[in-house]
């Protein structure tokens, strides 16, 4: 695919390992190809996708797993894309993700006896309201409403904050310099 | 560009790239003297600040890590850049001047400390930048403004949340003025004129915004100045009597360590590293630190206590266009820090910033409590409707708000930084003042339900304040070190005190008279 069709699809491009090369795509694009993930487990990620699309409905098809699984494998502190970089966590962050993801499919088998991936779209409804209000009894991860508060902010990323988003929200993107590398 | 090897010498030594490094460096180069500036970041140039409030995150620190503690955090990350350019590389280029009431609060008010200088000393420097860089306002509607010579350059325009907003001022009985900005409204031969897509926050490539990369950086790498990267100082070394700073030893991105001597040491890094760095160059004539003979080193500490004010207008506002500055500033009360409730301070709104849909300051993050099937709806109203103005206060300079050294080390063996801030409880009840009144002005503009959020900690000074006494500072009018007279101190963290305007232009101002100081 041409960069510039990508550009169309998604507008934020970055640098993904596919079969051992690397490989520049929306995360839209890794995940409509169902790449290989790095650092995310696959119940992981498929915590974060379902967590994401509750928040921000879009999430998903933005590619937020492969978004946030492809910064979390960044080998260099100053290459992290995340919100969460200027929050004062401390690196990696893999391991505040690790741990909220962890509680989260806790709180749900512990409140509605089933897992996640299980909840109905009410319970789910429900469920991230309570993650947003610190109202979850026996949380096991990092402040549950500040994990809401960072990754909300991811999931709003894919899926308001590129260019593609722009057009749908009918905002003029009116870049000077088009977001169409990794740094 | 110059490469200079391990231990060389050169004639002045900056350690930061950023506004107030730069300054020295342009200067001290154009006066013919060999002039290496260490920055700890990586390289970047205007080509490469991409468009994106993603890639944007890409300015902000990434160097060793800062501790923060306390009711009102100083929020280093976010507003310390990490890079070519420091962290004006990402400023929004608002640039009002500190008024003469700032500069002597203890003595007036009874409150904070005192500068060692008033408005009038630094007058004159600010008048110099604002022709050297060209700042866009209108004096004539700037009713509250300190003296000085006219704008250079005319205002940038309003666009239609600025307008929108200035009518809720104007039925308050409030006056709004366009922002002095360090934007260019006309071109020069160097710099573009700004295009209002409201990307500053992502840096400005086309070199409208005064940020070092299009100016003083650019002007000292032009007469020589040689700047080199990933060199990350860990030591100010003195001579033998600790008289005299020699030079000092650093960090390559290898972890290889380095030594280079100078003349001049300018210590540019900003208000956490700043003192960070002090304290780690003890030596056996500077047990405690340099400058630090009476533990006033780190301390002193203040950021900005900001809020934000939101709102949905009736009437499209553009928020997407602009300048993520704001368009319009109003500081009717500045002149009074004394006010009802015994709040203490000046404040000061601007208003109108552009907005983006995501990141921290975007439009979904003005409310986070909205999810799942209600978070479309609003970004598609609020993407056409949306307005928005920041508050800034006062910080009362207190002692306890400090940098130490903590007992976790960074990648390289040295002391992390800690910062400890709690906001005074007289700041405090003033931005709960200004809060009611930023929603009254939102109600009287049209708007049916405004909000806040939390408030923030917007830009960061103090920690190596300046004085007239070595008793009560870390360094005299200019940045001298108290002891160490060759080792000078640059940017906000001289402030002994806040004020409620952006700092970049006084630091602008400071640096250019201390530079021509130490030039002779």
């Amino acid at each position: 695919m041409k960069r510039r069709d990508l550009l169309k699809q998604g507008g934020l491009l970055l640098s993904f390992t596919v079969a051992g090369q690397i490989i520049l795509a929306s995360p839209a694009q890794a995940k409509a190809g169902a790449w290989p993930l790095q650092t995310l487990s696959p119940e992981l990620a498929q915590t974060a996708e379902i967590l994401a699309e509750a928040i921000a409905p879009g999430a998903r098809a933005g590619g937020i797993v492969h978004f946030l699984d492809q910064q979390l494998s960044q080998k260099n502190d100053t290459d992290c894309l995340l919100m969460i970089r200027y929050l004062g966590v401390p690196q990696p962050f893999t391991d505040f993700y690790s741990a909220a993801f962890k509680a989260v499919n806790l709180a749900a088998q512990g409140r509605y006896n089933k897992p996640l991936a299980k909840l109905s779209e009410e319970q789910l409804e429900e469920l991230v309201s309570l993650i947003a209000t610190d109202a979850i009894e026996h949380w096991q991860g990092p402040p549950s409403s500040f994990f809401y508060f960072v990754f909300r902010a991811d999931a709003v990323d894919v899926t308001y904050g590129t260019q593609a988003a722009f057009a749908e929200l009918n905002i003029p993107y009116m870049a000077h310099i088009t977001p169409d590398k990794p740094w | 560009m110059q490469t200079i090897t391990t231990k060389s010498q050169v004639d002045v030594l900056v350690i930061g790239s950023g506004a107030a490094g730069s300054i020295f460096a342009a200067k001290a180069a154009a006066a013919g003297k060999q002039v290496l500036i260490l920055e700890a970041g990586p390289e970047r140039s205007l080509e490469d600040l991409t468009s994106s409030q993603i890639w944007a995150r890409k300015l902000k620190w990434a160097g060793a890590m800062v501790a923060e503690q306390g009711n009102h955090k100083v929020g280093n990350n976010f507003n310390s850049g990490f890079g070519t350019g420091g962290s004006a590389v990402h400023h929004y280029g608002v640039w009002p001047r500190l008024h003469e009431n700032d500069f002597n609060t203890h003595s007036q008010y009874g409150v904070g400390l005192d500068w060692p200088i008033d408005y009038s000393h630094l007058q004159s420097f600010y008048d110099r930048i604002q022709d050297e860089v060209g700042i866009a306002g209108d004096h004539s509607k700037e009713i509250w403004r300190p003296k000085g010579k006219p704008y250079s350059i005319p205002a940038l325009p309003i666009f239609s949340q600025g307008q929108a907003i200035a009518k809720g001022f104007a039925a308050k009985g409030l006056h709004t003025a366009p922002i002095p900005m360090a934007v260019r409204s006309t071109p020069t031969k160097d710099r573009n004129s700004c295009i209002f897509d409201g990307w500053c926050d992502a840096g400005c490539p086309n070199g409208a915004l005064a940020n070092p990369l299009a100016t003083y950086l650019r002007q000292a790498l032009h007469s020589g100045a040689a700047i080199q990267h990933h060199s990350t100082v860990s030591k100010i070394l003195c001579d033998e009597q600790g008289r005299q700073a020699i030079g000092v030893e650093y960090f390559d991105q290898q972890g290889k360590q380095h030594t280079i001597m100078a003349d001049k040491v300018v210590l540019a890094a900003f208000a956490i590293q700043n003192p960070r760095l002090l304290l780690m160059s003890a030596n056996k004539y500077h047990p405690q630190g340099l400058g630090n003979n009476n533990d006033l080193v780190g301390r002193y500490l203040m950021t900005h206590p900001a809020h934000t004010i939101w709102g949905l207008f009736p009437q499209p506002t553009h928020p997407h266009m602009g300048l993520t500055g704001g368009q319009l500033i109003s500081q009717d009360h500045y002149d009074t820090k004394l006010h009802k409730n015994n709040a203490y301070g000046s404040y000061q709104w601007l208003i109108a910033n552009a907005t983006k849909p995501n990141d921290l300051l975007g439009i979904a993050g003005s409310r986070p409590d909205i999810f799942g099937k209600k978070l479309k709806p609003f970004m598609q109203q609020a993407s056409k409707h949306f307005g928005t103005m920041v508050g800034i206060c006062d910080d009362v300079p207190q002692a306890n708000n400090r940098v130490e050294l903590s007992r976790t080390n960074d990648k390289f063996g040295l002391p992390l930084a800690q910062a400890t801030h709690n906001i005074h409880p007289r700041s405090e009840t003033l931005t709960q003042q200004m809060v009611a009144e930023g929603l009254e002005v939102f109600k009287a503009a049209g708007v049916k339900e405004p909000w806040t959020g939390p408030r923030a900690g917007m830009h960061m000074m103090g920690g190596t304040i300046m004085g007239r006494d070595p008793s009560n500072s870390v360094t005299n009018r200019y940045g001298q070190v108290h002891g160490v007279d060759n080792l000078y101190v640059a940017g906000p963290g001289l402030f002994p005190s806040s004020g409620a305007v952006n700092p970049t232009y006084t630091v602008h101002a400071l640096s250019l008279m201390a530079a021509e100081q130490m030039l002779g």
